[in-house]
């Protein structure tokens, strides 16, 4: 079974069985610091093990992100990893504003980066 | 409610604006494969899969060309020792709550209280966005689906990013 926020892409692959929670990319399995929201979207992903009868089922979460539905107008008009969170800048649009590619390890902190060097000793 | 946002509709834009050629994205129109479970859902090993890019602190972090390798992430590992990269969607959240995109305290949950047996020795991430989905289908997910059959998965939840 799959969680997806990005429901054309997901179902046009082809999957067994999919959730959808109509949230911003990257917040799929549940807001952050929100136990009850996660809880609830796993629970119901493992519940269509149990419900979904036919190959390609799909359900659809009621779960919203915010009473509004503004983040979705960014989502779709922006680039690719702006989610609608953050605002537009005009200089993105038109613009590939993805990180470069790189082959070197793209560490979240110095600290981690330090912790796999120690790990690793050359 | 709104529609969802059809991020095919809008990668092919973003593409066509940049002179790029269109990207083919894997669409497979036959019937997804489909098995009922065997046994009861309290009995049932579950195995999780997530392309949000996560790693532990002490595994080497992603890269951002076509990284088809795999983290795996014992499930037992506390979210504040799980760090996220990725060069394709905002990860404030998911470094805030590594959760966000790989649900092992949800998950956990669901074991304490019987509601599925058990989970995987280890969660499975990688980064998703990898150009090639030829790579992607012939040597990532092959590697993937190896290690869940190692491991003994009765089901598998994905969390795409």
């Amino acid at each position: 079974v799959s969680l997806s926020s990005a429901l054309s892409i997901t179902t046009g692959v082809g999957v067994p069985r999919t959730v959808f929670v109509d949230y911003p990319l990257g917040r799929t399995a549940g807001k952050p610091d929100d136990v009850d929201d996660q809880y609830g979207i796993v629970r119901a992903a493992m519940t269509t093990l149990l419900t979904a009868t036919a190959p390609g089922a799909v359900v659809r979460l009621p779960n919203r992100w915010s009473d509004d539905d503004r983040w979705k107008d960014q989502a779709q008009r922006s680039g690719w990893s702006v989610d609608g969170l953050t605002p537009v800048v005009a200089s993105t649009v038109g613009s590939d504003d993805r990180a470069e590619r790189s082959d070197q390890p793209q560490w979240q902190g110095e600290s981690d980066r330090l912790a796999w060097e120690n790990a690793h000793p050359s | 409610v709104t529609a969802p946002v059809d991020y095919l509709a809008r990668s092919k834009e973003r593409y066509d604006a940049l002179g790029y050629s269109p990207y083919r994205w894997a669409l497979d129109d036959s019937t997804p494969p489909f098995l009922a479970l065997t046994k009861p859902l309290s009995t049932c090993r579950v195995g999780l899969v997530s392309s949000g890019g996560s790693y532990v602190v002490g595994q080497e972090a992603f890269h951002f060309r076509d990284d088809i390798s795999y983290r795996a992430i014992p499930t037992e590992t506390e979210p504040s020792d799980v760090r996220v990269t990725h060069f394709a969607y905002n990860t404030d959240d998911a470094r805030h709550d590594p959760n966000c995109v790989l649900p092992l305290r949800s998950l956990r949950a669901l074991v304490d209280e019987g509601f599925i047996g058990s989970l995987a020795p280890n969660a499975l991430s990688f980064v998703g966005g990898i150009y090639s989905s030829r790579r992607c289908r012939d040597v990532l997910a092959p590697r993937i689906v190896e290690e869940l059959v190692a491991q003994q998965c009765d089901a598998v939840l994905l969390v795409p990013v």
